[in-house]
C-alpha cells in the first residue's frame, strides 16, 4: 500500500504554527511511522500551493485522500478528534 | 421577563439583523469542512463575498477548551489573526458546526508591543545595577592611577606611560558605563533649550567626516522649527550614532538625509503610549542603505546587539539614542526594508515657551592648565559609603590643600556639620545607608547652614535627583567615576560663587571717572558689574546675555544714543529689568522730555552710595549683601 500523505498547512513562526507542529508531531508518534508522510507547508514561503489548495486558514491539517479531502483547522490539540476525523481506527493502532 | 418569553417574542428577522450586525465573524461549517454561510462580518474578516465564501474548503474547525488561535489568509496575501469558537449545531437537517471568528490583530499587536517595552524596561534595570556598580569601582581605580601618576613624576618613564595607558582604559570604560546609563534612562542629563538648526549645522563638519564621501548628506531644518528641551551633549550622540549607522549600512555610496519638522500629534502615537500628544519636533535620518529584516528590528535597542562584524559596532549606539529619546520625553519610530533603507523618526516634544527665555548655546568645556588648588584654611566634608572610594576622594581633596573631614553616612555627616562650623562644601554620595540619602542630607545640611555649598556626585541619577527624568536644576552633581581634575576644578568653582548667584548690575556711563565711581559704590554693595560706555557696547552686552543681571544703572545722556531708548531696548531682551536712570536733569523736566518706562527709577546727578541704592531698592533690586541671609 502507498504511504498516505497528511499536510500541514502553518503560517512562519506563529505560536499557533508551532503548537500545531508539535501536536503533528506527537500524533505521528502514536501512528507509528508505518504508512505516512507529512509534508509541512509554510503558506508564507509557498503561496502557491496554498492558493491551488484553496487554504483560507491557518493551521489546516489536509488529509487528502483519493476520495476526498477531509481538512481540519485549529492547532490539533485534540489528538482523538482529529484520528477519528481522520478516518483512523483507534483500535487497529492500539494493536501495533 | 423569563427566557422562554424573551426567544418567543424574537422574530426571525430580529435574529437575522443580529448576526448581520455582530462584529465578530460567524460561518457554518458542514462536516466535510464547506462554509454553509457567512455573515457580513467574516467577509470583511475572509476578505471574500459570501458567495465566494460558501463552498471553499475551509476545514472542520476543532477547538480544544474555551478557543483555538488561528490565522485567516485573504487573498492577495493579507494576514489576520484570529480567535475562533465552535458550536455543534445543525444546519438543514445535517449536523454542521458553527464557528465564531474574532479578528485580534490589534490586540496581539499592543500585546507584542507591551512584551517588547517590559523586556527593554528589564534589560534597563539590569544594566543601570551593573553600571553604577562599575562607575563605583572605576571612581577607585581612576583616583589611584591619577595619584600615583603625580607621585611617580617625570623621572618614571617606563611607569609614566603604563599608568598612562591604564588610565585610558579606565578612561574608557567609564564612557562605557556612561553608554550604558544612558540606555537605561539613568544618565543625568542637563536639560537645555536648544536651537535644532543651530545645533545640526554645527555638526556638518563632524558628519561629512564621519561618513566620508562616498555618501551625500542632506540637511533639511526648517527655519521656524520648534525648539526642543534635551541634553544637547546627548543630542549630537544620538544623531552621529544614526550617522554611523547609516554609514556601516551604506558601504559603498548612499544619500544620508537629516530633515527636521514641526508636528502636531492629536493622539499619542508612540508604539507603548508612553508620550503624550501635543506639539513636537519630528527629527528624521533616513539612509539608503541595506535596510533590516523585522526580526533584527524586534532587537536593535537592546543593548549589545549589533549585526556588524569584526568589533566595528559596541551595540550601544541605538541603545543610547533609545535611552535618551525616552529620556526626554520623546518616542522613537523606526522603519525599514531590507535592500531599500532605513528611517528613524525622533519625536521630542516642543519645549515650553516662557516669555524673555532664550536657547542657550552649546558651551565648551575649557579645560584650564593646571587644577586649581585650596585657598588656605577650606574645609570640605566627604560623605561615602564606600570606603575604597571615600578613601581616594579625601586623598585628592588633601592633595589638593584641602583640609577634608570625612563621614560614611548622614548621621556622622550632620554631626560633623553640627561642630565644625569652618566646613565650606558638603561633598556627598547620592546613596547612602539608611533612610537619609544624599539628597535629604543636602536638604537638612542647607536648613543647619544656608550659605553651606553642596556638590553630590553618584554613579546614576536615581530617582530622587531626576524628576519626571530632569535633573533638579538646584541641585550641583558631578558624575562618577570622576577624574582628579574635573573635582579639583568644581569644587573650586563651587567655592568661589557667591551665594547666593552673582547679582549682576549693567553700567552704562560714557564719564569715565563717573563709571568708576558708581562701579566701586555698586562693588562696594555687593554687586559684580558689568561697564559700557555707550549704547551699542551696553546692547551687544546685553543681546549676548548677562548672566545673573539684576539691574542697570544708565545714564541718561549717551554718547550715541538716548539713554531711554537704551532702556527700551533692554527691557525688550530682559522684561521688567529694574533700570536706575541717572540725569542731571532735574526730575520733572526728564518725564515732560524722553519717555520713561514703569518701573524705571531717575536717579539726579550727583548722588551719593546711599541715594544709589535706594533708588535701586525703589526699582525692585534686593541688596546683595543685607539682604542674603
Amino acid at each position: 500500500m502507498a504511504a498516505r500523505l497528511l499536510r500541514l498547512y502553518i503560517a512562519g513562526n506563529s505560536a499557533s504554527s508551532r503548537r500545531a507542529q508539535q501536536n503533528l508531531e506527537r500524533l505521528r508518534a502514536s501512528l507509528g511511522t508505518h504508512g505516512w508522510d507529512v509534508d509541512v507547508i509554510d503558506v508564507l514561503e509557498r503561496p502557491d500551493l496554498a492558493e491551488r489548495a484553496r487554504i483560507i486558514a491557518t493551521p489546516t491539517l489536509s488529509h487528502d485522500d483519493t476520495a476526498r479531502t477531509r481538512r481540519i483547522v485549529g492547532d490539533l490539540g485534540d489528538t482523538a478528534r482529529v484520528l477519528e476525523f481522520l478516518g483512523i481506527d483507534q483500535r487497529i493502532r492500539h494493536e501495533r | 421577563m423569563m427566557d422562554t418569553e424573551i426567544s418567543s417574542k424574537i422574530e426571525q428577522s430580529d435574529i437575522q439583523f443580529l448576526i448581520e450586525k455582530n462584529a465578530d465573524g460567524i460561518i457554518v461549517v458542514d462536516e466535510g469542512g464547506f462554509v454553509l454561510f457567512a455573515n457580513p462580518a467574516a467577509e470583511r474578516l475572509f476578505g471574500q463575498p459570501q458567495p465566494a465564501l460558501i463552498g471553499s474548503p475551509i476545514g472542520l474547525p476543532i477547538v480544544v477548551g474555551e478557543m483555538s488561535e488561528i490565522a485567516i489568509h485573504q487573498p492577495g496575501g493579507g494576514l489576520v489573526d484570529a480567535e475562533i469558537r465552535t458550536v455543534e449545531t445543525s444546519w438543514e437537517g445535517r449536523p454542521a458546526r458553527l464557528a465564531s471568528v474574532r479578528d485580534v490583530s490589534e490586540r496581539r499587536a499592543m500585546e507584542d508591543r507591551m512584551r517588547h517595552a517590559a523586556k527593554m524596561e528589564a534589560v534597563g534595570r539590569l544594566t543601570a545595577g551593573i553600571a553604577h556598580d562599575f562607575n563605583n569601582l572605576l571612581a577607585v581605580v581612576l583616583g589611584n592611577l591619577e595619584s600615583a601618576r603625580r607621585r611617580v613624576g617625570r623621572e618614571g618613564g617606563a611607569l609614566v606611560s603604563m599608568l598612562d595607558n591604564a588610565t585610558r582604559g579606565a578612561q574608557q570604560a567609564a564612557l562605557l558605563t556612561s553608554k550604558l546609563l544612558a540606555f537605561a534612562r539613568r544618565k543625568p542629563l542637563e536639560f537645555r533649550r536648544v536651537d535644532l538648526a543651530e545645533l545640526i549645522a554645527g555638526m556638518s563638519d563632524l558628519l561629512q567626516r564621519t561618513l566620508g564621501e562616498g555618501i551625500a548628506v542632506r540637511t533639511e531644518i526648517p527655519p521656524q522649527l520648534w525648539e526642543v528641551e534635551v541634553d544637547p551633549t546627548e543630542l549630537e550622540s544620538a544623531i552621529l550614532n544614526l550617522a554611523v549607522n547609516a554609514r556601516d549600512a551604506m558601504p559603498e555610496s548612499g544619500l544620508l538625509a537629516i530633515t527636521a519638522e514641526n508636528i502636531e500629534l492629536a493622539r499619542d502615537e508612540s508604539e507603548d503610549g508612553s508620550s503624550e500628544p501635543g506639539p513636537h519636533v519630528r527629527i528624521s535620518v533616513t539612509d539608503t542603505g541595506m535596510g533590516m529584516t523585522p526580526e533584527i528590528l524586534n532587537r536593535v535597542f537592546e543593548p549589545f546587539f549589533t549585526t556588524k562584524v569584526d568589533g566595528r559596532g559596541t551595540g550601544l549606539g541605538l541603545s543610547q539614542v533609545y535611552g535618551f529619546v525616552k529620556q526626554s520625553g520623546g518616542y522613537l519610530k523606526l522603519r525599514s526594508e531590507p535592500n531599500v533603507g532605513t528611517r528613524i523618526d525622533i519625536y521630542l516634544p516642543r519645549a515650553v515657551v516662557l516669555p524673555g527665555q532664550a536657547s542657550s548655546r552649546i558651551e565648551t568645556s575649557v579645560e584650564p592648565k593646571s587644577i586649581p588648588r585650596a585657598r588656605e584654611g577650606e574645609t570640605v566634608l566627604v560623605v561615602e559609603d564606600d570606603e575604597d572610594v571615600r578613601v581616594t576622594t579625601v586623598g585628592s581633596l588633601r592633595e589638593l590643600g584641602y583640609r577634608v573631614l570625612e563621614a560614611p553616612d548622614a548621621d556622622a555627616a550632620l554631626n560633623l556639620l553640627q561642630s565644625n562650623a569652618e566646613i565650606e562644601l558638603l561633598f556627598t554620595d547620592l546613596g547612602l545607608p539608611g533612610s537619609v540619602n544624599g539628597k535629604a542630607l543636602a536638604d537638612r545640611a542647607r536648613a543647619l547652614r544656608p550659605e553651606l555649598k553642596v556638590l553630590i556626585t553618584t554613579a546614576y541619577a536615581g530617582d530622587v535627583l531626576v524628576r519626571e527624568g530632569r535633573l533638579d536644576p538646584e541641585i550641583e552633581l558631578l558624575s562618577k567615576p570622576f577624574s582628579f581634575a574635573e573635582l579639583g576644578i568644581r569644587i573650586r568653582r563651587m567655592l568661589e560663587s557667591g551665594s547666593p548667584p552673582p547679582s549682576r548690575v549693567l553700567v552704562v556711563e560714557d564719564e569715565c571717572l563717573l563709571n568708576l565711581l558708581v562701579t566701586d559704590m555698586l562693588t562696594e554693595s555687593g554687586f559684580t558689574v558689568d561697564g559700557a560706555a555707550n549704547f551699542k557696547e551696553a546692547a551687544a552686552k546685553a543681546r549676548s546675555g548677562i548672566d545673573g543681571l539684576v539691574a542697570a544703572v544708565v545714564d541718561l545722556g549717551l554718547p550715541d544714543r538716548p539713554g531711554d531708548e537704551l532702556v527700551a531696548e533692554l527691557r525688550s531682551l530682559y522684561p521688567d529689568l529694574p533700570v536706575v536712570l541717572a540725569t542731571g536733569y532735574l526730575e520733572e523736566d526728564i518725564r515732560k522730555r524722553f519717555s520713561v518706562e514703569n518701573g524705571v527709577q531717575l536717579l539726579t546727578k550727583p548722588f551719593d552710595v546711599e541715594q544709589l541704592r535706594a533708588a535701586l531698592g525703589r526699582a525692585g533690586v534686593k541688596n546683595p549683601r543685607t539682604d542674603a541671609n
